[in-house]
């Protein structure tokens, strides 16, 4: 429609926000499984799910990528500088999400103590390394370097979406706002 | 003439044994007693623990044992356990296949769990110090466990239920259960609250 604001379409819209919720989500459960005064049980259980959910946020994040080849919405007014950041930040946000949950896979499949990976519980999902110390702590390494990484860019994303909606009052914010 | 004799030799065996069976109850009984566990009322539970504090608990449903007594003369006891390892629960179903897996119990080619005695010393009035051999994944250890009495022995061995607690420990390590597994401390508690019974 002439003179409407651009628009992301509706499934680029829910695959945002359902990876938002699961990145979120993952973030603060690798916080609380990594207690070391947890039961073991529960510990076992929650690791369990945030491997499972990392399988959901690489699915969700090829989704988005295929997504990204359709038209998307132009805004006025951005320079290019902001514009070079933006694009850089959203690249870097793309390939965390894609390197997290491999290299989380590689850290559990070379891990000593051989935990299996049950995706949701119903299905063991082959190991594709043997476990190996030393392969497991660099796996470990760049997982955890991934996560504070994006952690980092998770936050000037968020900050950025603030100023758009809040200094700015562009049409930035609202592109990404599913239409009731 | 006969067939009346055989009636009335019934009759009298019938009322001999009725008189006889208060005196015998009545007689010490042989103070080496051959005991088994009451299932219903035993639970033979592990417990992991990470820097001392409890982290996991579980039990072994299959197990069995031969546990023969003399509270009089302890030294002459002999105990002997078996434990199915495949029969390990705890609140994970997930968690118990881990369990059951190579790297841990190795329960597919090691099913058998067993404790042996070799030496029974009463320590105190109600309580036992069990030595012995432990057996698991093909590899024994020393092991022993302390036994509290909570019931009275004397009528438990003319029918009731005796019951008790056993405690020990082991190290996974000489098990080589969970070699890379830091997630829990070497030693785990075996505990065995239950009931014993005379056979």
């Amino acid at each position: 429609v002439s003179g409407a604001p651009p628009r992301w379409g509706a499934s680029t819209i829910a695959l945002h926000w359902l990876g938002a919720a699961l990145v979120f989500g993952q973030l603060a459960l690798g916080l609380v499984m990594t207690n070391p005064q947890m039961d073991l049980i529960e510990k076992f259980e929650k690791y369990q799910t945030h491997k499972s959910l990392g399988f959901v946020i690489l699915a969700v994040t090829a989704a988005r990528l295929l997504l990204r080849r359709r038209p998307r919405p132009e805004h006025a007014g951005h320079t290019r500088v902001l514009r070079l950041i933006g694009r850089a930040t959203h690249a870097g946000l793309y390939a965390l999400l894609l390197a997290l949950p491999v290299t989380g896979f590689l850290m559990a499949s070379s891990a000593p103590a051989q935990v299996p990976t049950l995706l949701f519980g119903m299905i063991d999902i082959p190991h594709p390394l043997v476990p190996d110390k030393q392969v497991y702590e660099a796996f470990k390494a760049a997982h955890a370097i991934c996560v504070r990484t994006l952690m980092a860019l998770v936050a000037l994303h968020v900050a950025a979406a603030l100023k758009h909606l809040m200094w700015d009052r562009d049409d930035v914010f609202p592109s990404m706002l599913p239409k009731f | 003439v006969i067939k009346t004799c055989e009636a009335a030799m019934r009759v009298f065996l019938r009322i001999l044994t009725l008189c006889a069976a208060p005196l015998l109850s009545a007689l010490p009984v042989s103070a080496e007693t051959v005991w088994k566990f009451d299932r219903s009322a035993t639970k033979m539970e592990f417990i992991a623990r990470k820097l001392s504090a409890p982290v996991g608990s579980g039990v072994f449903q299959r197990y069995d044992g031969r546990i023969d007594v003399d509270f009089d003369h302890p030294d002459k006891s002999r105990i002997k356990v078996s434990i199915d390892t495949n029969s390990v629960a705890t609140s994970s179903s997930a968690f118990d296949s881990y369990l059951r897996s190579p790297i841990m119990l190795d329960s597919a080619s090691q099913p058998a769990a067993s404790f042996v005695s070799n030496a029974v010393k009463q320590t105190s009035a109600k309580t036992l110090e069990i030595s012995g051999t432990l057996t698991m994944r093909s590899k024994s250890a020393p092991f022993s466990v302390t036994v509290t009495i909570e019931g009275d022995v004397e009528a438990a061995r003319r029918g009731q239920h005796l019951p008790f607690t056993a405690k020990g420990a082991f190290m996974r390590s000489a098990y080589d259960i969970g070699r890379d597994v830091n997630l829990a401390d070497d030693a785990v508690d075996l505990v065995i609250h239950g009931a014993l019974v005379a056979q």
